[in-house]
């Protein structure tokens, strides 16, 4: 596939620290990609950044859609959008003269522009918010205008901070489904603190630590590769401690816990149920439960220490 | 991107229309009544033996149509600047951030041609300086010149400045040296001779002066004009370096 962005050794630096680390790596065209990161990291609002264009990287290099980012800045603002977390609206302005006044910098053409900013707007349900002056809009609000601002131009690469912040249950989901529509059609680069989204709407995730990619692929992949365990749920009418350590004693069984007449053990294929079973004949098993490890788990098992979940 | 600037302020006039109005009209009535009156009785043996109206009406304009400058600047550029607003959106159009702000420059001497010819017919008006059209037109090049130089200023201020305090403390001395000490209200001979001396050959002194030499004597000092315009066009450059730098991190 070709790539949209490619980072060469690309690192950033603030205040003395390093926030991104020589990231080298490119991001397919018309791919979805998910960060996910500490939220005190300021590598992540810095990741976005320096593919919207806002700061450059302190070294390395970065190419947008085979672009060098800096020699071709011109050119390539043309192929961005950037919704950044807060709204950067001009409050003097309405919702539709702020959209006006920036799409009028851009080489778009004039009939596509109007035409998106009907059907974007309809899709994003907000007519009736462009004629009011910005400061009188709610932050919800607001970050579907600035969405609505940057779909209007068609960018081909749209940088999305938190997409839904701010937005109530109903805006959040008519988003959603409207960022669900421009998937394959959109590089779209986003980060979100819901991980539940995350895992629906992805081609890739790219998990952060220390201004670092620790983790690149898609969730099932992720899971695989990093954990690929299930969890078992044992409940017993009377579960005794001889017996938990007789299965405490079996070959690849991973962290089996005893919380009075329950056993709950990890393994990463159904041969240790079994062996299980096994230990446990002549016992009455009341109920089996078989639960799959989700995204929020890999992170909280893997970085629960250093407070990412 | 001029049109684009200039539509955008058209926007923000229509969206207070009836504050921008009134402010046109009382601010004039207003220094009227608290500088030109006072200083009427005050200065009994006016210097040059000029007519006191017609003495102050060019400094009044400018003044007013100064402190018209004040909130479109601060509004533009360093409200927007520390509450980071509309600029960071700006600086990821494909417009150069320096281009941006002479632009942005143009519209603000447009915007205040507009108000200059307001505060012109209303004080023709309140004070009665019985100028002819020429004397009119030759005010003109010389208001323009000291907005500019004014409105580089306020873009410094509003480009280096990160405090709201520090900020209105600024504009405030900035205000009062307008009224005080540019020579719009009060002569450089005024002043004990150092300090007049010294502020004569600031460019806002400098600007005054020929103003009301070309005024009254009818000779233009093209030398002092030419130096303005200079110090202007290097001011402009210098803002647009420092804009750029504050915009890109």
């Amino acid at each position: 596939m070709e790539a949209s962005i490619t980072f060469k050794k690309v690192g950033q630096i603030i205040d003395g620290k390093t926030v991104l680390a020589s990231l080298s790596f490119g991001i397919e065209r018309n791919s979805t990609v998910a960060i996910i990161g500490d939220n005190d990291d300021s590598g992540l609002t810095e990741f976005l950044c320096i593919i919207a264009g806002i700061s450059n990287p302190k070294y390395g290099s970065l190419y947008i859609q085979g672009l060098d980012s800096i020699k071709r800045q011109s050119k390539i603002r043309n192929l961005i959008g950037y919704v950044p977390f807060e709204n950067d609206m001009d409050p003097w302005l309405t919702a539709e003269q702020n959209i006006n006044f920036i799409n009028s910098f851009y080489n778009i053409n004039n009939e596509e522009l109007i035409e998106n900013y009907k059907n974007y707007t309809d899709a994003l349900e907000i007519r009736e918010k462009l004629p009011i002056e910005v400061n009188k809009l709610s932050p919800g609000i607001l970050k579907k205008v600035t969405l609505l601002r940057e779909l209007s131009r068609n960018p081909q690469i749209l940088v999305l901070d938190h997409p839904t912040a701010f937005m109530n249950a109903r805006d959040s989901s008519l988003t959603w489904e409207l960022l669900r529509s421009l998937q394959s059609k959109v590089t779209l680069i986003y980060r979100s603190s819901s991980l539940n989204k995350i895992e629906k709407f992805h081609d890739r995730i790219l998990v952060f630590h220390d201004g670092k990619i620790d983790l690149d692929d898609n969730l099932t992949n992720m899971l695989k590769n990093w954990m690929g365990y299930y969890q078992f749920t044992i409940q017993f009418e009377k579960f005794l401690t001889p017996l938990f350590h007789k299965i405490e004693s079996i070959n690849n069984i991973i962290s089996p816990i005893k919380k009075e007449n329950t056993l709950i053990f990890n393994a990463n294929n159904r041969s240790v149920l079994l062996k299980v079973m096994a230990q446990l004949t002549g016992v009455t098993i009341s109920d089996i439960n078989i639960k799959r490890f989700h995204l929020r788990d890999l992170l909280a098992a893997r970085y629960v220490r250093e407070g990412i979940v | 991107m001029i049109s684009a600037l200039l539509t955008r302020r058209f926007w923000i006039i229509k969206n207070r229309l009836f504050t921008t109005l009134g402010l046109l009209l009382i601010l004039p009535i207003f220094l009227n009544v608290i500088i030109n009156l006072p200083f009427k009785r005050l200065v009994v043996n006016p210097l040059w033996n000029i007519a006191h109206e017609q003495w102050i009406y060019p400094g009044l304009v400018i003044i007013v149509v100064v402190m018209l400058m004040i909130p479109s600047v601060y509004r533009d550029l360093f409200d927007l600047r520390i509450h980071k607003k509309l600029l960071p959106s700006l600086a990821l159009t494909p417009i150069s951030k320096a281009v941006y702000l002479y632009n942005f420059l143009i519209t603000v001497l447009i915007e205040s041609v507009v108000y200059t010819i307001l505060v012109m017919v209303v004080y023709s008006i309140l004070i009665v300086p019985e100028f002819a059209l020429m004397e009119y037109l030759i005010m003109f090049p010389f208001f323009l010149l000291f907005i500019a130089l004014g409105a580089n200023i306020l873009i410094t201020l509003s480009l280096i400045v990160d405090k709201t305090t520090l900020y209105n403390l600024l504009m405030l001395t900035f205000f009062l040296f307008i009224v005080f000490a540019s020579g719009t209200v009060i002569e450089f001979e005024y002043f004990p001779e150092i300090i007049g001396n010294t502020l004569k050959y600031l460019p806002t002194g400098q600007i005054m002066q020929s103003l009301r030499m070309a005024l009254f004597s009818g000779i233009v000092n093209w030398l002092i004009i030419l130096s303005a315009l200079v110090t202007i066009v290097l001011w402009v450059y210098l803002n647009g370096i420092l804009f750029k730098k504050r915009l890109t991190k």
